[in-house]
């Protein structure tokens, strides 16, 4: 590590050996060497972060990533309830990663055919994300493996949006005005934005370095200081407000994208001698499709269904009881599905999934 | 109420084991076999959850100083899934010895699994004493064996007519909301679910000139007689398929916590891993038993010993892989028509499988043996694949079963096609072996079994040396050995650092320093230079030994102890 330039003061930062730089100090969180192993909080309380223990992306081995993919409770408790809630049909996650920015990258592909498994899923999801990107303003973080946010699209099959809360706003000096001015792109990342921010603001949530005596390192110089703890993270309290303005407003037009799903009174040509073909048109008249074929490919959604019940003097000459419209009915379009049924009496039709909602129709033959 | 219940199981029980042995007392021991065992069992046909139930009960109330039997969960209907330890406690605690682990089953449809693993912890039990190869086992090493991991379906294959590789637990199929709404059907009520045919002069089916019960398919200029539906069944819910959403559907051996993949990459891999009643139950039993360093799953079929990874991204460490292709390979010869392979390379992709969590999490070393060979039927390689050609298996049916395995084609009524005929061959034949050689499949297997154990380390303190520096100060050297083939962890265990370091601690003087010496005839030792009085190390390889000197102020008495999570604890005082 390194210690900041004269601009940042006493923000660490990571020496990069690319850019020719060399460390000047070990970095290490506040504490001693109890076990007397010779290693400094090698065995601290915890745990497991349950963004890293979801099995999308997840990398065995690592600290807090425990012993095997859901290991943590919480997870097996949001992934049951998930599952048994087929009506989910998109989540959203505060996280650091903003996915509003650039999209799902769909990587699976099927194995028998070459082409994405999921267009469907990503022709949506991208046209939807753009539209939204605006009140996602937060910039994000490359997405964590094992994170809750891939989870849900790749392995609970789900429409997974995700964004910050919050960050630190940009303080803006002298030197980067001319930077803008020159059109030069500042590489502010979070913790350089957190530090900016409270230097400036809440000083007091970084403290100054300061050189100790410590047990493990008798011979060479220890400082303590620093981000106080979780300061970097949480925001002032006087921003809580926009915050969940900002938020409300996301979700809003989150919960209206959903599909919503219509089928007016259906088309019945009377083909002689009793004989009636019934033709059902099935409307999506909002704005993401009616499941995801990922949500099919881990059977967590289901598809639009069309329940036909003749009545008693009636069969059906062309047609299923059940009738699955596999494909998801994407938003704006419309599918349409005939019956040749015979004998006069009351059809009833119901249509619909979980995650699209249900019509029903009395249809007199 | 319950104790006067108890009792009277028990007096019965009691009863029963003296009448098996007044029958069994003139009888000559065959060779191989335990004599005059406490429990008789009889190892020609397959028990349900409540006969394995029985047997293990009876096995532990027969054996109660040599085995411990506790439930380790239950399953998705709330059947035990029964764990029987068996080892013996006066030479230690079953958690301090290196251990065996044997499962059985986890695909329901793979029946003769479970009888395996009861028959070897039946023939651990009554050969102890009569067998000093047994007894060094039992004495030295710990057995946990789990006979039954999807005890539901098990019992379902037993008294219903159906056949399944899934759970229980219910799962929607076809997206329809229903829950298993399609089964198969039992058209004709004879218990099986076999195949369909319809009388056709369309159909590219006809009969087996040898043999008439057999469908075979019409070669492209021939007239066909009949067309075949493989599946005994009729469209349940009106959506114009047949038998589409049955038990389950899942795989078990696809919900494991290494390598993972969803549904669509992975069939069967369910909602998460360890979603199961059953593989969490197995799952946290193992995490909570670090002792274990080898490992047996009994699955059929096809004369298989498979070993990970179950993937080409995954990987075996070298060193390891080294102790797999020696048994291995140990085991083609113990089990003829078997074969040695490697799972994605030489049989196909498993994402989500147990053995390989067990390698990669746990730096366990297991292995799959695909029960029942068609090498068996006339004991040569016989055409046909994994379960060899239908031709062999009618062959064998008419010379040696007599027919036992057909199912005679019977006409019935089909609500979709008419008149068909249903019949075939019986689903207990094919995958699983017929009675004359269950017993055989039982003890080879086993025997591999106990082969793998037999190689589990032995750790013993083989040297002692003191040697007086002057100043109250003394040199203590001890030589450390493991006289068996394995190794007290495997490569991959080190290398991730799965369970904690093996150590060797000295007690009873003040240590000044220590560390580990190549060799004894060394005079410089790589000191430790935090805690020494307790020395870390990675591992004590297989048929190795470590050094360990130490500089110490105190005279002794002195305690050594060698304490490894996988190899066992060994402690020995020493006086001068």
């Amino acid at each position: 590590m390194d210690r900041g330039d004269n601009k940042l003061g006493g923000l660490m930062i990571k020496a990069d050996p690319k850019k020719g730089q060399a460390g000047k100090y070990k970095l290490l969180f506040e504490g001693k060497d109890d076990d007397g192993d010779g290693k400094v909080n090698e065995d601290p309380v915890g745990g497991i972060n349950v963004n890293m223990n979801g099995t999308n992306e997840y990398k065995p081995y690592e600290t807090y990533g425990g012993v095997h993919p859901f290991a943590a409770k919480e997870l097996i408790a949001l992934a049951d309830f998930l599952f048994e809630r087929p009506n989910i049909l998109s989540v959203f996650t505060f996280n650091y990663h903003n996915n509003f920015d650039k999209g799902w990258k769909i990587k699976y592909k099927g194995r028998r055919s070459k082409g994405n498994m999921f267009s469907t899923d990503s022709a949506a999801y991208n046209a939807l994300a753009s539209d939204l990107k605006p009140l996602a303003k937060y910039p994000g973080e490359k997405l964590n493996n094992g994170s809750i946010a891939g989870w849900a699209f790749y392995d609970a099959g789900r429409f997974s949006f995700s964004a910050p809360a919050w960050t630190y706003p940009e303080v803006k000096d002298s030197t980067e005005e001319k930077n803008k001015k020159n059109k030069k792109k500042t590489d502010d990342n979070r913790e350089t934005l957190a530090y900016k921010w409270i230097v400036k603001n809440t000083p007091g949530n970084y403290l100054e370095w300061k050189e100790i005596k410590h047990p493990d390192f008798p011979n060479q110089k220890v400082e303590v200081g620093g981000f106080v703890p979780f300061a970097k993270n949480n925001p002032p309290e006087d921003s809580l407000t926009i915050i969940s303005k900002n938020a409300n407003k996301l979700l809003f037009r989150l919960y209206k994208s959903l599909p919503l799903l219509k089928v007016p009174e259906p088309l019945v040509e009377d083909l002689g001698n009793d004989v009636f073909r019934v033709t059902l048109t099935i409307k999506n008249e909002g704005t993401l499709p009616t499941h995801t074929e990922v949500g099919r490919g881990v059977k967590a959604l289901q598809p639009v269904l069309i329940k036909t019940k003749p009545a008693k003097s009636q069969t059906i000459a062309s047609g299923n009881e059940i009738t699955f419209i596999q494909d998801p009915i994407t938003g704006g379009s419309a599918v349409t599905k005939t019956f040749v049924i015979v004998g006069k009496g009351r059809v009833v039709f119901n249509v619909g999934s979980p995650s699209a909602g249900y019509n029903e129709l009395n249809v007199q033959l | 109420m319950r104790k006067n219940y108890l009792l009277v199981v028990t007096l019965i029980l009691t009863q029963f084991v003296f009448a098996q042995n007044e029958l069994t007392e003139s009888a000559l021991k065959a060779i191989g076999a335990p004599n005059k065992p406490k429990v008789d069992v009889s190892w020609n046909r397959y028990y349900d959850w409540k006969g394995v139930t029985e047997i293990i009960q009876k096995l532990n109330n027969a054996y109660p100083e040599l085995s411990t039997l506790e439930s380790i969960g239950k399953s998705n209907e709330g059947k035990d899934l029964w764990c029987l330890t068996i080892t013996n406690p006066e030479t230690g605690n079953h958690n301090e010895k290196p251990a065996f682990y044997i499962d059985a089953s986890i695909h329901a449809n793979e029946i003769q699994a479970v009888e395996v693993a009861m028959y070897t912890a039946w023939y651990l039990l009554e050969s102890y004493d009569q067998n000093k190869f047994i007894k060094e086992l039992v004495d030295r090493l710990t057995f946990y064996i789990v006979p039954f991991q999807s005890p539901d379906s098990r019992d379902i294959f037993i008294h219903e007519a159906r056949s399944n590789r899934s759970g229980t637990v219910a799962r929607d199929d076809d997206g329809d909301g229903l829950i298993n709404e399609d089964f198969p059907d039992d058209l004709n009520n004879d218990g099986f679910i076999s195949q369909m045919r319809v009388k056709s002069s369309t159909g590219r089916w006809k009969t087996h000139p040898d043999y008439p019960h057999l469908m075979v398919r019409c070669e492209p200029d021939e007239t066909g007689e009949y067309e075949v539906f493989w599946r005994e069944g009729i469209d349940n819910d009106g959506d114009g398929e047949i038998n589409e959403d049955g038990d389950g559907y899942y795989d078990p051996n696809r919900n494991w916590g290494w390598y993972w993949r969803p549904h669509y990459v992975q069939y069967g891999a369910d909602r998460y891993p360890f979603s199961l009643p059953e593989t969490r139950a197995i799952g946290n039993f193992l995490k909570s038993h670090p002792n274990v360093l080898a490992s047996q799953s009994y699955h059929n079929a096809g004369g298989m010993i498979l070993r990970g990874p179950g993937t080409k991204e995954d990987d075996v460490y070298r060193d390891d892989e080294q102790l797999f292709d020696f048994v291995g390979k140990t085991g083609e010869d113990i089990l003829p028509g078997y074969d040695y392979m490697i799972t994605y390379k030489d049989l196909y992709t498993v994402y989500g499988g147990e053995t390989d969590w067990q390698y990669k999490s746990l730096g366990i070393m297991p292995y799959v043996n695909e029960l029942w060979t068609s090498f068996n039927m006339f004991r040569k390689e016989s055409e046909g694949g994994f379960f060899g050609s239908r031709e062999t298996m009618y062959k064998f049916d008419k010379y040696l079963l007599f027919g036992d395995a057909l199912i005679e084609w019977e006409e019935v009524d089909h609500p979709k096609y008419g008149k068909v005929e249903v019949g075939g061959m019986k689903k207990t034949f094919g995958r699983m072996p017929p009675s004359f050689l269950l017993e055989e499949e039982c003890h080879r297997n086993m025997a591999f079994t106990l082969f793998q154990a037999s190689l589990l380390p032995m750790i013993s303190i083989e040297d002692f040396e003191k040697k007086f520096l002057g100043n109250g100060l003394y040199e203590i050297t001890v030589v450390i050995f493991n006289q068996k083939t394995l190794p007290t962890k495997l490569a991959v265990d080190v290398e991730h650092k799965l369970t904690r370091p093996d150590w060797i601690r000295l007690k009873g003087a003040t240590v000044i320093s220590g560390g580990v010496k190549d060799s004894e005839y060394e005079t410089d030792f790589d000191e430790q230079k935090h805690n020494p009085e307790k020395i870390t190390i990675d591992r004590i390889d297989g048929n190795s030994t470590v050094v360990v000197s130490w500089i110490v102020s105190g005279s002794g008495p002195y305690a050594i102890e060698v304490n490894s999570v996988k190899g066992g604890k060994v402690e020995k005082t020493f006086k001068q």
